[in-house]
């Protein structure tokens, strides 16, 4: 009796040790697919990189300041083709034109949007890829001091949109 | 008895030593000051030498690569920063100068309390105790005329605050009415950019009030290098704040 017991227990912990199958990885996601389409802001914040290296208070770190020019005007349409076009509004153009090319900085692994248009070109930076499923895409501008050796921080803008279509 | 007083001796002879050979100016600093420390080495394995080096990294505050970049042994072109001076009156006394964000490479935030010790060319040749030093924070001080960021172009969003809790003008310091900001901007000639324009502040409460622009943006120009403003109340224009000011910077 307690023979077959052992066997019992034995053979229950072999069937309950085997391995699970794992789902397919699926294909690398298209990270410039993913940024095509019409985005509209839907919330900005400023850091001063200053205050956040000396350690201040949070209020001196960081600002919300969506409602402050109505960016949440401002829609950035980035089509297949490669061409833009943007929509202020309101709202202050941070790109600096109204249509044009983009591309990314990387096919696969893009870490900037570059907006051209003729002589001019901005640089974007992609803040996160993280929610882009859910239709949400957050950009960051940020502005540097020249130290001579190098390039510091000095403000940091955080743009959060929302995919229309 | 006479064994307590000469152990009691050779104690106070130590503690001598040690409050000899090692201190910094000023004793007192923050992570943006410059400190001179200075080592005597008489009596260790450092006496006689003459190249003599600071070895130091962030004993509290840092999450990683908290040796300061010099930190590298034997001693050689590359640490040429934190090579000490000797003294020309006392050999064995070297110092060197430091303003730690720049020494490590690191943000004041990252840096509580640092440790520092002075060594040879090479450990073979001998090193101090360590010495461990508290970093001053730097301190956010509330003004009358607070800015949002501190530094920005004239294409940046900027917030001008007015704490009427740190108003000298007492009329002003206990004005009950909201406030409007009258601001005008200049060209790099201090010529005056397009109109004054004025702008209803927010009551932020506690004797908080500010506005917000983007100057470019506000003034539908692109020559701004500066601007000037006050804080003027709704119900007494007589009420002002003193003319407060913002230089832009060209950032990249």
């Amino acid at each position: 009796m307690k023979n077959l017991l052992i066997i019992v227990i034995g053979l229950a912990l072999i069937i309950s040790c085997t391995p699970d199958e794992f789902p397919p990885l699926g294909d690398r996601p298209d990270r410039v697919q993913q940024l095509t389409g019409a985005w509209k802001v839907t919330q900005v914040t400023q850091t001063d990189n200053d205050a956040v290296r000396k350690g201040f208070p949070f209020f001196a770190q960081q600002q919300d300041i969506t409602s402050a020019f109505n960016f949440t005007d401002l829609e950035i349409v980035l089509n297949v083709d490669n061409s833009f076009a943007v929509d202020a509004g309101t709202a202050p153009n941070v790109i600096g034109m109204t249509a044009g090319q983009w591309e990314t900085d990387d096919a696969e692994y893009p870490s900037e949007v570059i907006f051209k248009n003729g002589g001019q070109q901005m640089e974007i930076g992609i803040g996160s890829f993280a929610s882009i499923g859910e239709g949400i895409l957050t950009l960051k501008v940020i502005r540097y001091e020249d130290k001579g050796d190098a390039l510091q921080p000095v403000i940091t803008y955080e743009y959060k949109l929302k995919k229309q279509n | 008895m006479k064994k307590l007083i000469y152990i009691i001796f050779l104690l106070g002879i130590g503690l001598e030593s040690f409050a000899q050979s090692f201190s910094s100016d000023p004793a007192s600093f923050t992570a943006e000051d410059a400190v001179t420390l200075t080592f005597d080495v008489t009596g260790t394995s450092l006496a006689g030498k003459s190249d003599i080096y600071l070895w130091s990294w962030i004993a509290e505050g840092c999450s990683s690569s908290c040796d300061a970049p010099t930190n590298i042994n034997p001693a050689s072109s590359a640490t040429a920063d934190a090579k000490m001076t000797q003294s020309e009156s006392n050999p064995n006394v070297f110092t060197i100068t430091i303003i730690p964000v720049d020494f490590f490479d690191k943000s004041p935030s990252e840096m509580k309390k640092i440790g520092v010790l002075a060594k040879g060319t090479d450990w073979s040749e001998g090193q101090t105790a360590d010495y461990l030093l508290d970093i001053e924070p730097l301190t956010f001080v509330p003004t009358v005329d607070r800015k949002f960021p501190t530094k920005a172009t004239a294409n940046d969003v900027i917030t001008l605050y007015l704490d009427q809790t740190l108003a000298e003008n007492l009329d002003l310091k206990y004005e009950l009415a909201d406030f409007e900001v009258s601001i005008t901007a200049f060209d790099s000639d201090g010529g005056q950019v397009g109109d004054t324009v004025t702008k209803d502040a927010v009551n932020e409460g506690d004797g908080i009030h500010y506005t917000r622009i983007l100057p470019q943006f506000t003034f539908n120009a692109d020559n701004i290098v500066s601007i000037k403003y006050r804080f003027i109340s709704k119900d007494n224009n007589e009420v002002q704040s003193d003319e407060f000011s913002y230089e832009f910077l060209d950032l990249k």
